[in-house]
Order: C-alpha cells, then sequence, then structure tokens
C-alpha cells in the first residue's frame, strides 16, 4: 500500500541560503514562511470557537455564576469540591460517573465488537452483503430524535412491541417496563444508541478489512489455516489500530452521552438517576432542568464538571494515539 | 348563514365550547380580539391612560411564552388596548416548553430577550433575573396588582419586589371516570379509606384503579401536593416552613407512606410509563382515574369529547372534615428592563392584570386566571370545580413554589427522583424524609438553627 506523506515545503524553499545578505535574504525568508500564513484563518476559526470557549469554561468554573449577571464571585475551587463533598451533588456525580463507565463498557461491547463481528461477515462474499451493509448504517440517518421516541414506544410495558413479541412467543417473564426499570433502563438505552449507530463502526472495520492486502490471506489458506485462524491470526491483529481508533471513539462519545438519554429519560436521567450520565447532570448543573426551576449550583458548577469531562476524555485521547502510532503497520 | 354565523349559532346552542369558538373562528379569517369579543359577547376596552394616546406611536411588542393559547390571548388583549393606543400589535414566539428556559435565560444574558417574558414561579427562578436587574419591578407601576392576593404575589416577587404579573393558578386533583363509577356502583370518596376501599372494589372487578407515570418525577411530587395539602394541613406545613417541624418528622414519613400503600393499585409496569401513556389511558378509559392538575382538562375534553370525568380532591381520614387543595402559580408576566418599547410593554403588563384581562385568558384557555373576580363559563364544570377547590387551598405551600423551592438544592429538585425511587422500591419512605430534610438543611435558615 502506498503511503502518502504530508506535504513538505517545496525543495526550492528548503535549499535556499537564508544566510543571503540584504533584501534578497528577506524576500527569501518572507517566500520561506509564506505557508504560515495561510494556517491564519483556520488557526483564528480554530482559537475562536473552540481554544477561547474552552479557555472560558476554565474561567468560569472558579466562579459561582448563574449565567445570567456579571462573572464576579469567585469560588477558587469550590466548584470542584463540591462536586466530591457537598450532597446530593457529590452522590449525583458519582453515580453519573459510574453510569457513564457502565454505558462505555456496555457500548464497546454492543457497538464496537458486535460491530467487528457484522463487519467480518460482511466481508465475505456472500449474497446481499451490500444490501446488509446500506441496511445496518440506515439507523445512523435517523436523528436521535426521532430514534428516542420510536424506542420509546417499541419499549412501552403495555403496548411496546418488544414487550409483545415476547409474550407472544412464551417468554411474558421477560417482559418488563424496560425503560422504567432501573435495572434496565441503561442497558436498554445502549442498546437501542448501538441500533442506531450500528452501521459506522461497520463502515470502519469492513473498510479495514477490505484494505488487507488479499495475497497475506491467500497465503494463509494456502498453507492450511482454517477461516478461523485466518481470522484470529491475521485480520484480527492488522485490524487491532482500527479497533483501537474506535474503542477510542466510543469512550470519547461515551464521555460525551447526553442526547438519547435526554430523549428517552428526561434531564433528571430517571428512573432515580439510573441513566443520568455526566452529560445529563451538566444539564441540569447548567440550565435547572425540569420546569425550568433555578439551580443554584449554576454554569459556574457545570463549568467545573465540564472541565473535569475534559480531563477524563484528553490524557486518554493523547495516550492512545501515542500507542495508535506505535502498532500501526504499513503494507 | 355564514360561516361565523355557524358557529356563533353553535356557540349559543352550546355546541361549541368558548374555546373552539375561538379557534376556529380564527381558522376562518376572524381576527382574535374579534373572536374572543363574539364569543364573550364583547367587553370595552380598559381604560388604562399613561399618556395620551394621541401621542403614541403604532409600535410592536414581543413576546415569548411556551403555552400556545398566549397568542390568541395576546393578540386579543392588544385589540382591547387599541382605544389607549393606536397601532399596537404584538408578536407572540411560543417555543417548546422543556427548553423555553434555557432559551430565555441565554437570550437575555445575551441582550436579545423579548420585550415581554412570559416567567415560571417562585423566587427561585426570579433570583438571577432580579440580581442581574433584568426584570422591570412592577411593584408601582402596576395598579391591578393591589386586587391580588399577597400569597400569589409572593410567587412572581423577589424581596419586597412583584416582578411579574401572575396568569393562572393550577391545582392538584384526582381524576376519575364517572362511567366507570357508576359501572361499579362507586361514588367520589369522602374518607381516605373510602379511597382505599374505591381502589379496591376497581382491582377485584379487573379496572386499574390508578394510572402512574412512574417515569415523570415531576407529576409524582404532585402526589405529596395533592395528599398532603389535605393529610398534613395548613398547620403542619407552617411548623415545617418555620422550622419547627421537620421532613423526617412522623407525620411526613408517613404521608409518603401512604402514597406508598397505593402502589398494588398502579397499573402493571407503572415504572415504564409517562404522561402520554397516562393521557392515553385515561382517555380510552383503561383507567379509572389518575392524580394530576387541572390544565389537563381542557385536553381531555378536545381530544376524548366522549370521556365523562370530574375531580375530587384527596379526601380526609375523618368523614365531615374539609379537604384541603394545593393551588400554585403557574407563571407570570414580566417586562425585559432592556426592552427598547418599554412603555407599551409596561402598557400590555398592566391590562394583565385587570379583570378583563383575567377574564379573556379563562375564556381562551379555560384555565383559572390568577386575578380575582374572574369567573368561569357556566359551560365548563370543571374550571367552576377548580375554583371552588381553589378556595379550600392551603396557605403555607410547602413544596411547589414554597420557601423550600427557593434554594440549593430546592424541594423539588430532591423529590422528583426520590419520589421515582420510592416507587421502584429504590428507597424507603424515612430515606427519603431524610435525604429531603439533609439537602434542604444545607441552606434553608429555620433547619441550621440547630433544628436541622
Amino acid at each position: 500500500m502506498r503511503v502518502f506523506r504530508f506535504l513538505r515545503r517545496p525543495s526550492v524553499a528548503a535549499d535556499a541560503d537564508t544566510s543571503l545578505p540584504g533584501r534578497r535574504g528577506r524576500a527569501v525568508a518572507i517566500k520561506q514562511h509564506t505557508y504560515l500564513l495561510m494556517l491564519v484563518p483556520g488557526l483564528a476559526m480554530y482559537l475562536a470557537f473552540i481554544i477561547w470557549p474552552f479557555a472560558n469554561t476554565i474561567r468560569v468554573s472558579f466562579y459561582n455564576w448563574s449565567g445570567l449577571g456579571p462573572l464576579d464571585d469567585f469560588v477558587g475551587l469550590g466548584n470542584y469540591t463540591n462536586l466530591f463533598n457537598r450532597a446530593p451533588i457529590n452522590r449525583q456525580f458519582s453515580n453519573a460517573l459510574s453510569n457513564t463507565a457502565q454505558v462505555f463498557f456496555l457500548s464497546t461491547v454492543l457497538s464496537t465488537f458486535v460491530g467487528l463481528g457484522f463487519a467480518l461477515i460482511l466481508s465475505r462474499k456472500i449474497p446481499g452483503s451490500r444490501f446488509y451493509q446500506a441496511l445496518y448504517f440506515m439507523p445512523n440517518t435517523l436523528s436521535v430524535v426521532v430514534v428516542g421516541f420510536l424506542w420509546n414506544l417499541l419499549l412501552n410495558p403495555q403496548f411496546g412491541a418488544v414487550n409483545a413479541v415476547l409474550r407472544s412467543i412464551g417468554l411474558d417473564s421477560l417482559a418488563r417496563p424496560w425503560l422504567g426499570d432501573p435495572d434496565f433502563a441503561l442497558p436498554s438505552i445502549v442498546a437501542v444508541s448501538a441500533w442506531a449507530n450500528m452501521g459506522f463502526p461497520v463502515l470502519i472495520f469492513l473498510a479495514a478489512i477490505l484494505g488487507i492486502p488479499s495475497d497475506l490471506l491467500e497465503a494463509a489458506r494456502l498453507d492450511g489455516a482454517s477461516e478461523l485462524r485466518v481470522v484470529a491470526t491475521i485480520v484480527i491483529p492488522l485490524l487491532w489500530p482500527t479497533l483501537i481508533t474506535l474503542i477510542v471513539l466510543n469512550f470519547i462519545a461515551s464521555v460525551n452521552t447526553f442526547e438519547l438519554v435526554f430523549a428517552m429519560e428526561g434531564s433528571e436521567g430517571g428512573p432515580f438517576f439510573a441513566t443520568d450520565v455526566l452529560g445529563t447532570l451538566f444539564y441540569r448543573m447548567a440550565f435547572g432542568g425540569v420546569g425550568g426551576v433555578y439551580a443554584g449550583t449554576g454554569l459556574g458548577g457545570a463549568a467545573a464538571l465540564a472541565t473535569l469531562m475534559l480531563v477524563i476524555v484528553l490524557p486518554v485521547s493523547v495516550f492512545v494515539i501515542i500507542y495508535q502510532r506505535k502498532v500501526s503497520h504499513e503494507y | 348563514m355564514s360561516d361565523i354565523q355557524k358557529l356563533l349559532s353553535q356557540l349559543h346552542n352550546n355546541e361549541l365550547s368558548r374555546r373552539q369558538f375561538i379557534t376556529r373562528a380564527v381558522g376562518l379569517g376572524l381576527s382574535a380580539s374579534a373572536a374572543v369579543s363574539l364569543a364573550t359577547g364583547g367587553r370595552a376596552a380598559a381604560a388604562i391612560q399613561a399618556t395620551p394616546a394621541a401621542d403614541r406611536e403604532p409600535v410592536t411588542v414581543t413576546i415569548w411564552s411556551w403555552r400556545e393559547d398566549d397568542v390568541l390571548v395576546w393578540q386579543a388583549a392588544a385589540e382591547d388596548l387599541q382605544e389607549t393606543w393606536p397601532g399596537l400589535e404584538v408578536e407572540v414566539e411560543v417555543s417548546d416548553a422543556t427548553e423555553f428556559g434555557t432559551k430565555v435565560s441565554t437570550a437575555m444574558q445575551g441582550g436579545q430577550g423579548p420585550d415581554i417574558i412570559t416567567t415560571r414561579a417562585g423566587e427561585g427562578y426570579f433570583r438571577p433575573y432580579a440580581e442581574a436587574n433584568m426584570f422591570v419591578p412592577l411593584t408601582d407601576k402596576v395598579p391591578g396588582l393591589a386586587e391580588i392576593p399577597e400569597g400569589t404575589l409572593g410567587q412572581v416577587s423577589f424581596g419586597d419586589e412583584v416582578l411579574a404579573v401572575p396568569f393562572a393558578s393550577q391545582v392538584w386533583v384526582f381524576y376519575y371516570n364517572t362511567q366507570i363509577f357508576e359501572e361499579h356502583g362507586l361514588t367520589p370518596p369522602e374518607t381516605w379509606s373510602d379511597l382505599m376501599s374505591t381502589f379496591q372494589t376497581l382491582k377485584d372487578a379487573g379496572v386499574t384503579p390508578l394510572f402512574v407515570p412512574a417515569r415523570e418525577g415531576w407529576v409524582l411530587s404532585g402526589y405529596v401536593d395533592c395528599i398532603g395539602s389535605t393529610y398534613l394541613g395548613d398547620e403542619f406545613a407552617g411548623q415545617l416552613i418555620a422550622g419547627e417541624k421537620q421532613f423526617t418528622d412522623e407525620k411526613f414519613v408517613s404521608l409518603l407512606s401512604r402514597i406508598k400503600d397505593l402502589q398494588p393499585f398502579f397499573q402493571e409496569g407503572y415504572v415504564g410509563n409517562n404522561v402520554p401513556d397516562m393521557d392515553a389511558a385515561f382517555q380510552s378509559g383503561q383507567a379509572a382515574m389518575i392524580l394530576y392538575g387541572g390544565w389537563a382538562a381542557n385536553t381531555y375534553i378536545e381530544q376524548a369529547p366522549d370521556l365523562e370525568f370530574d375531580f375530587f380532591l384527596s379526601p380526609p381520614d375523618e368523614a365531615g372534615e374539609e379537604p384541603s387543595s394545593y393551588v400554585f402559580v403557574d407563571g407570570g408576566y414580566a417586562v425585559n428592563a432592556a426592552s427598547e418599547v418599554q412603555e407599551a410593554a409596561l402598557e400590555l403588563v398592566k391590562y394583565s392584570a385587570t379583570v378583563d384581562y383575567g377574564q379573556t385568558f379563562s375564556d381562551i384557555t379555560q384555565e383559572m386566571s390568577s386575578i380575582p373576580g374572574v369567573t368561569a363559563t357556566e359551560e365548563n364544570k370543571y374550571l367552576q370545580r377548580q375554583i371552588e377547590f381553589a378556595e379550600h387551598a392551603i396557605q403555607n405551600l410547602y413544596r411547589i413554589r414554597s420557601p423550600f423551592d427557593q434554594g440549593d438544592p430546592g424541594i423539588s429538585t430532591l423529590l422528583h427522583p426520590l419520589m421515582q425511587g420510592l416507587l421502584s422500591d429504590q428507597v424507603t419512605p424515612e430515606e427519603v424524609a431524610q435525604q429531603l430534610q439533609e439537602g434542604l438543611a444545607q441552606w434553608y435558615e429555620p433547619f441550621q438553627n440547630g433544628q436541622g
């Protein structure tokens, strides 16, 4: 496989003699660094819409602020310590953290690993594989609100299709109020999320599998390796970087989980915080949640939580990017 | 006969409610104010004079709300004020109720808010706006406030200053399907033990006695208001507010136990149901009773015209005792201090504190106006009933719009999830009470003076 290197500076610039005196030397130096000017528009956008809001979030996290009026009540690390010490927000924070971790582990299994399984099957030249690829990706095109509404109906305890199917095949004991049962509400939402987003990992894994040189696989088969052995000893190891990338993306998405929980269980992450994640807790703290009741924890506390969320995501992402570079391979 | 005349004929023959008449008349191209005027027999415009009408320029006042009916109400109000302010127009923007608070606070912070804001109620709601001086203080600017009871005004004030004119009051009630009650020979219960017997009779007959949307913590908190107003009573509620009693006292714990005792009469899988499920079950006659706010009555009338239902308040323990109701202000109208048309906005808000406006409001929305003197239309027995119930309201509010809802964490923030936990067997009544008390004692001063 050809590896494309990132654009280099023109060799003429690299070879230029920067020690040339006078105007010619300055002209060469300017020409040599013109590319830096090209970066300015993008950098300005990045600074304005990513770096500045992020820096401002950190700044706000040190203030007691409702979101209205002047930002003048400096509380130092008060908002951070509140998350760990002050009831009931400390209980809600640890619960949301635990639920977010559950979302990550469950979605890794349900979305990433099951997605890998589907991709392995679809990579075989079986009839209708193109159709199934499109079919698996179709839910990705639905908006989260539509998915939430649809599955709210399907999982309804009285007239939902899921319980109706279970009852019709004699599995009455498995029928339950999925979204109202504290033990099943979160796994149900993760399963719905996996259903809605399955197309993405399948697509990525499929592209990676199809990118493996066929001569590698053929050689193994000629040496008598079974299909299972080919998958276990050649395909999976070569998919490792892709798998890591998807797990990291899944980790970031899990920490930022909000929309589907909000659409299916509201901002309180009910029942009794069973589906409360860091995203819904942030929403409640920042905007006061249901009924517009003013939450005194306010934007300052929410900013502290958002900063902590970034502190959780950033090191993992950096670590994995470094690790991925080490294990990546070229064919 | 024109379409409008046909509608008028139907209105006079009681084939249409006033609200239905107004909606259809507007649909036929009639202006909202004209429709309201026809529906109510016409009323003179309120005579509120600040500066001479001739000196006033035509202006458009922007109003934000989460209530669809407000479009008709405000258009009618603007029409009524044409004599005092020629050319006064309103532009009402309605947004989703869930996101409304966020939208308003974001816009106000950015200086992009409307001229009139439909607010929620409670001191906690008003605090950030008051501290940032974003709402115009109304105490000395709106003469009509003098007629509104202090308890009501307290729910739209911050400190001593009234910041909004209250528009509607709400009450929690037990709804019951009268047909189902008749079929089983039941009558509205007079005592709590009657209520339990009623539940048992219905359950034995295979009818769902009470449909509970347990996924909605805010509705479950309404159970504490509705059942507690009769069970706890004004005296205990007053002692709670004064810090002389605590939420961990036996009386409050037994209120929670009383609510939990209703569990066997809930529908199967109740923890998985929400309000739309409850509405559908009650409207289709699948459940005999629900416990909900009076505001839903109009929706049920419109969506299920054949449904026959009525209300009752949570019954007392002893026969002959009076039940009490929990009445709270739904919201108010505030004027944006940064409004460029503040005088016109104030004119509209002043008018919203008059009986004329209140009557228009009630005629269109079929909800209880917060303005004293407003009466229910004859054909709306549900509104009449709510107004009767409001006369038995407890004065010491202990949950929604109460002093306990004005700090952080507020009682509603604490109670919504705890009630879900209680009814899904995650926490006991004692634990709910304990966590409530602990949360409130963090900031509620009467609980901090060696008593909390």
